[in-house]
């Protein structure tokens, strides 16, 4: 389980963000969709969130990626917290 | 130099000097299979690097040839290179990484009942404004106790959000909703355990080097192991020519694979106690890759994953095909693959 405190974990996702679809980080809503932010696309969703494991030393599970639609969504699920539904978050390192 | 074994460079291995190492890490495609038809932006479509890291790749020997204005590259040979980059961002070593997380999961993962919407888009490498026709293969779910729903083609120019395929644009499209459900199986033929073990080990040894090929390599597994190269398609065809030679009933199958990520994936079965068992050692392969354990490589001998939906779909051809004026021509695909909340009964 990483030690990243709670308020860097929202701060690297919209830094993530910004560095791979080119957004300004206080221009994504919390409650934004991913897949409908500009220049998203499934390998991009995924560079961002490989490299968000690697910095917060996590491994999302297939129950936790398949949850996340929103930016608040994959801030939880790295914080391996439930999402809305429940589902669990990260497995470990 | 590195003794390649089709493992990608180890992590932490960044920047151009990864890139530049995995160049001389794989197996070139063979001259008489080369294919110069992939352009830059889409090889950087799939390598997911920079403008300047394919400029040093070039120099450092990264075939290409240049007509006019464009440089133009084999396409395998960029599928290679990434996957061996190291990068961690490059289309394939993403789709290997995401696709296989599930092996390390608890087993009651790899059989339980999933759906997912699937759509599977084509493009055209010669003309990305092409009108020549599309066919794609239909599932054929229910032979692993699934089921699916809504399959349509659409043939024509697709509304696919701004994603491309490798940089082109989508032409059409095949869609469906499906019902997945694995099974345990375990094969008990000597015969067909020790060939699923020794292509195993020859991946993992790098023996046979796994890797992307073109469709006439990959189609000719002799051609393929000669050349000390595998992936699903010759390891399949493989296979299936083993077993069959020692008088057992076997096929290779097409389909796709299901996750975060979609796949096209190739499998052979074997017919043993009345039933078709998956032979699968790139699974096993791939998952071993992401840190999976013997159980999981003991599973990928006989038993269905809840992440495979079989297509009905001869070994030799693709599940997108495109042709021009009737003879067949190159694709690009890729599969999108959307998983469902609620599963259909």
């Amino acid at each position: 389980m990483g030690t990243t405190a709670p308020a860097d974990v929202t701060a690297s996702v919209l830094d993530a963000l910004a560095a791979e679809l080119g957004v300004a980080p206080d221009t994504v809503a919390p409650d934004a969709e991913l897949s409908t932010l500009p220049g998203m696309e499934s390998v991009k969703l995924l560079r961002i969130v490989s490299a968000l494991e690697e910095t917060h030393g996590v491994a999302l599970d297939d129950d936790a990626l398949f949850s996340i639609e929103t930016v608040d969504d994959l801030v939880r699920a790295l914080r391996g917290e439930p999402a809305a539904d429940g589902t669990a978050g990260e497995s470990g390192t | 130099m590195t003794r390649p074994t089709g493992a990608p460079a180890p992590a932490g291995a960044r920047g151009a000097d990864g890139w530049l190492d995995a160049l001389h890490r794989i197996v070139p495609t063979p001259d008489r299979y080369l294919r110069f038809d992939t352009d830059r932006d889409s090889a950087l479509a799939v390598m997911r690097c920079s403008p300047e890291v394919l400029d040093r790749l070039m120099e450092a020997g990264l075939r290409h040839r240049t007509e006019g204005d464009r440089v133009l590259f084999d396409d395998s040979d960029i599928r290679n290179v990434a996957a061996a980059s190291g990068s961690g961002g490059s289309v394939l070593e993403l789709v290997q990484r995401y696709l296989f997380r599930f092996a390390v999961s608890d087993p009651s993962e790899w059989t339980d009942a999933r759906a997912w919407a699937i759509r599977n888009l084509g493009a055209c490498p010669d003309d990305p404004g092409c009108r020549e026709p599309w066919q794609f293969a239909p599932l054929a779910a229910g032979d692993f106790a699934g089921r699916s729903w809504d399959e349509r083609v659409t043939d024509g120019p697709v509304d696919a959000r701004g994603a491309t395929v490798d940089g082109h644009p989508p032409l059409a499209e095949f869609t469906a909703t499906v019902r997945t459900v694995g099974a345990v199986r375990r094969v008990r033929d000597p015969l067909v355990r020790d060939a699923f073990h020794t292509s195993l080990q020859e991946m993992r040894t790098g023996r046979m080097y796994y890797q992307a090929m073109p469709t006439e390599l990959r189609n000719d597994p002799e051609a393929a192991r000669a050349n000390g190269t595998a992936n699903c398609i010759s390891v399949s065809l493989h296979l299936e020519r083993v077993f069959t030679d020692a008088g057992l009933e076997a096929r290779t199958r097409k389909g796709y694979l299901m996750g975060i990520l979609g796949s096209d994936h190739s499998w052979v079965e074997v017919r043993e106690d009345g039933e078709w068992k998956v032979v699968d050692p790139v699974f096993a392969l791939l998952g071993l890759r992401q840190g999976a354990s013997e159980e999981f490589v003991e599973f990928c001998l006989g038993s269905v994953p809840n992440r495979l939906v079989p297509c009905d779909c001869p070994a030799d051809l693709e599940t997108v095909r495109h042709t021009h004026q009737q003879s067949p021509a190159p694709t690009r695909n890729v599969v999108l693959v959307n998983p469902l909340k609620e599963i259909p009964s």
